[in-house]
């Protein structure tokens, strides 16, 4: 599966699209709870922290250019331990699409399609990202890039915001939070912004020689930190404290307050284009949950098709859970460790594996 | 096998494509569009609502004729009422496209926060809607007769969207009321809506809240122009009339610079609040001086003194209402956040001295001298 490359830019988009997604619409009020004014502080500091994370994985990934996660756990652990590890990858990837699609049905059941089944709409999501995500890694790089231009639609739309009073005065005084609530803000903002792991498994096959790669990796992440500060300042200065609080979906919510002649109700069309965004994160997790476990290419079409049941299935689950909080958080936290902790161990053991490899060929 | 499969999967997907409208297709036909609501305060509790519903009638060859019903029910919330009004008409009642909401003086002073929150909470609820304040009974306003064969709801939409435009009244919708009652450094204003001669509808009043209660004290006319200046805000064009030795001379005010500048005495902790307001504009009428050049700079000096009286007032009116909607609050907030927490805003902001300070550009006397 080596043969299909992507280049450089593509995977800054790959990154993106997979990063941005439902996360977003109810970031600002999520971490308004914990940082309060503050709260576009607590999002350029999880950025931080990911920048750091995306640090250790390059220096994991760079002492093996052309293999991905899959590959480097089973070098590095050996086949037992390796397969484990890949296993477990396979199980989170499979449960974060299956809990990313159902917030997603969930939010299109809220706002747009309240009679429809959940079913119907599982099957649409799921079904079209499974026949995306089959294709060779180029095809869905290059669809992630076209989709990409509806990022500056977005942008646009959420320009018309400024139409609406905004007081520039709700973010005064800056700090005034304390370092602790705008930490606990970023830990929520971290998990809005999950999906730069996916360069654990794209990197390998990114065309090319590795040098710059860390600067696509970092612009990648500067990107979706300012996309992210920008939507969380557009909330604080569009509602007042206490409103902002009140709300699920603000980002939603800012647009549902204006109106012209000719459109009306912003905050549809908003979460119609949305749904892109959304099912891009899905396809690349169920890109990565085949790459997890195999590195060839029947299988892993095979494996995409029996993920996409899975996911269909587990979503479907998920959605007849009346309290899916404490499920989450014990899929973030385990995930969290999953994308952060076992990099950094593997990095750590690399090393030692190197010198052993390179005692073998002296 | 493979193929087969696929082919399968793609049928379906395709078949729920197609069919995923269905669950949640709603035709006009069988809705019925609420275009405006009124709601009051019942004797004890619970409200009564009223709501005025278009009807479309086909009329052939392409023409409709638009019909306007009024319908009545009392019940515990907004929500209840709905719900009865919905089984007093056939088809369904719609109220995402409902014009104006107009609440009765009485409920307005008990608070508007709990009527209009199923509007603000629900996926369908129009935000855009304009709410008013009536004086009297609102369902009254709603039942008054049409206006130039329009339905009544958008007859009242009208008068208040040109009534922002000439500057009497704020444009306020759900969506902007909710920041300002929920804000505690914020307050709203809100048009008033009244009948006079038993059966004109007119809208030049303001009505000033407290937090989400009407606080009974509203501001008419040219004071209200006065206030929306204050706050900052004009809209095409500001026609006042000034009493000048005798007669009234008309200004056209188009173009507003306005600053606020908020500042706390140290010792005393005083709350002072300066807001300047620069207006620029020309001499529409001015009826004895036909054939005289205008004294510029004399007329801009009594016109500044009728201001500034003006102003003191409505500032008064402010301070007894105990309406911030100026912001005072919020600007105490980001600038001077260690006196706001100490504070209790509701009580120390009758304390705060509002000075309005008017400077009156007259750019030209018109087509005339």
């Amino acid at each position: 599966m080596n043969a299909p490359k992507v280049s450089k830019p593509q995977l800054f988009f790959l990154i993106i699209k997979t990063q941005i997604g439902i996360g977003l619409l109810s970031l600002p009020s999520d971490i308004h709870h914990l940082a309060k004014r503050d709260s576009w502080i607590s999002v350029l500091a999880a950025g931080m922290v990911i920048q750091i994370v995306l640090f250790a994985y390059w220096l994991l990934l760079r002492q093996f250019p052309n293999q991905s996660m899959g590959q480097i756990t089973e070098r590095i652990l050996g086949p037992y331990a390796g397969k484990a590890v890949n296993v477990a990858y396979y199980v989170f990837f499979i449960l974060i699409a299956s809990y990313a699609s159902t917030l997603y049905v969930q939010l299109i059941q809220l706002w747009m399609l309240p009679l429809t089944p959940g079913w119907v709409l599982f099957l649409l999501i799921v079904g079209t990202s499974v026949y995306l995500a089959v294709d060779r890694l180029d095809v869905i790089a290059r669809f992630f890039v076209l989709a990409s231009i509806l990022f500056a639609v977005l942008l646009l739309i959420s320009v018309m915001n400024f139409m609406n009073p905004v007081h520039l005065s709700n973010l005064l005084p800056v700090g005034r939070s304390g370092t602790m609530p705008v930490l606990q803000g970023s830990e929520r903002t971290f998990f809005a912004m999950l999906g730069f792991e996916v360069t654990l498994y794209f990197y390998a096959q990114v065309e090319g020689n590795r040098a710059g790669m860390l600067r696509v990796m970092s612009l990648a992440n500067a990107f979706v930190t300012l996309f992210y500060t920008y939507f969380v300042f557009l909330c604080l200065i569009g509602f007042s404290p206490v409103a902002l609080e009140q709300i699920n979906e603000p980002v939603l919510f800012i647009l549902k307050g204006l109106a012209y002649r000719l459109i009306d109700r912003i905050d549809l069309i908003f979460l119609t284009i949305w749904i892109i965004p959304m099912t891009a994160t899905i396809v690349s997790y169920l890109s990565l949950a085949g790459r997890s476990l195999t590195a060839r290419r029947p299988a892993y079409r095979k494996l995409v098709a029996l993920s996409g049941v899975l996911v269909f299935a587990t979503g479907w689950c998920l959605s007849t859970i009346e309290q899916m909080k404490s499920f989450s958080q014990w899929l973030e936290y385990g995930y969290f460790l999953m994308i952060t902790a076992v990099p950094a161990i593997l990095w750590l053991a690399s090393l030692l594996v190197r010198n052993k490899e390179k005692a073998g060929a002296a | 096998m493979m193929k087969r499969f696929a082919g399968l999967a793609l049928t379906i997907m395709g078949l729920s494509a197609v069919l995923t409208g269905c669950w949640d297709t709603q035709y006009v036909t069988n809705k019925k569009l609420i275009n405006g609501f009124s709601l009051d305060a019942a004797e004890g509790q619970g409200m009564l609502g009223s709501v005025r519903t278009v009807v479309l009638e086909n009329k052939g060859g392409g023409q409709f004729d638009v019909k306007d019903e009024f319908m009545k029910a009392a019940g515990d919330s907004t929500s209840t009422i709905g719900m009865k009004i919905d089984s007093m008409l056939p088809g369904t009642i719609e109220a995402s496209k409902t014009h104006v909401i107009i609440i009765g003086e009485k409920l307005a002073k008990q608070g508007i926060a709990a009527p209009l929150e199923p509007i603000f909470r629900s996926p369908k609820g129009y935000l855009k809607a304009k709410v008013l304040v009536s004086e009297g009974t609102a369902a009254d306003v709603l039942a008054s007769k049409q206006i130039d064969h329009n339905p009544i709801a958008f007859g009242i939409k009208q008068i208040v969207e040109g009534a922002a435009l000439s500057t009497s009244v704020p444009k306020q919708t759900v969506y902007s009321i909710w920041n300002q009652i929920s804000d505690p450094g914020d307050d709203a204003l809100l048009p008033l809506i009244r009948i006079v001669d038993r059966k004109t509808l007119i809208v030049d009043g303001i009505a000033l809240f407290d937090g989400d209660k009407y606080s009974g004290i509203s501001l008419f006319r040219e004071d209200a122009k006065i206030l929306m200046l204050l706050s900052g805000r004009i809209g095409r064009l500001v026609n006042l009339g000034i009493p000048v030795q005798e007669q009234t001379i008309t200004f056209a005010g188009s173009r507003l610079k306005r600053s606020m500048k908020v500042t706390v005495n140290p010792k005393t902790n005083t709350i002072e609040c300066v807001i300047k307001a620069d207006l620029y504009g020309s001499l529409n009428s001015y009826p004895s001086h036909l054939n005289a050049s205008v004294d510029r700079a004399r007329l801009e000096k009594a016109i500044d003194a009728w201001f500034d009286a003006h102003g003191k007032k409505v500032a008064g009116a402010m301070l007894r209402a105990n309406c911030d909607a100026f912001g005072i609050g919020r600007r105490l907030r980001a600038h001077h956040s260690g006196l706001w927490r100490k504070l209790d805003w509701n009580e120390a902001y009758r304390g705060v001295i509002i000075k309005p300070e008017f400077h009156v550009h007259l750019k030209n006397t018109g087509v005339i001298r």
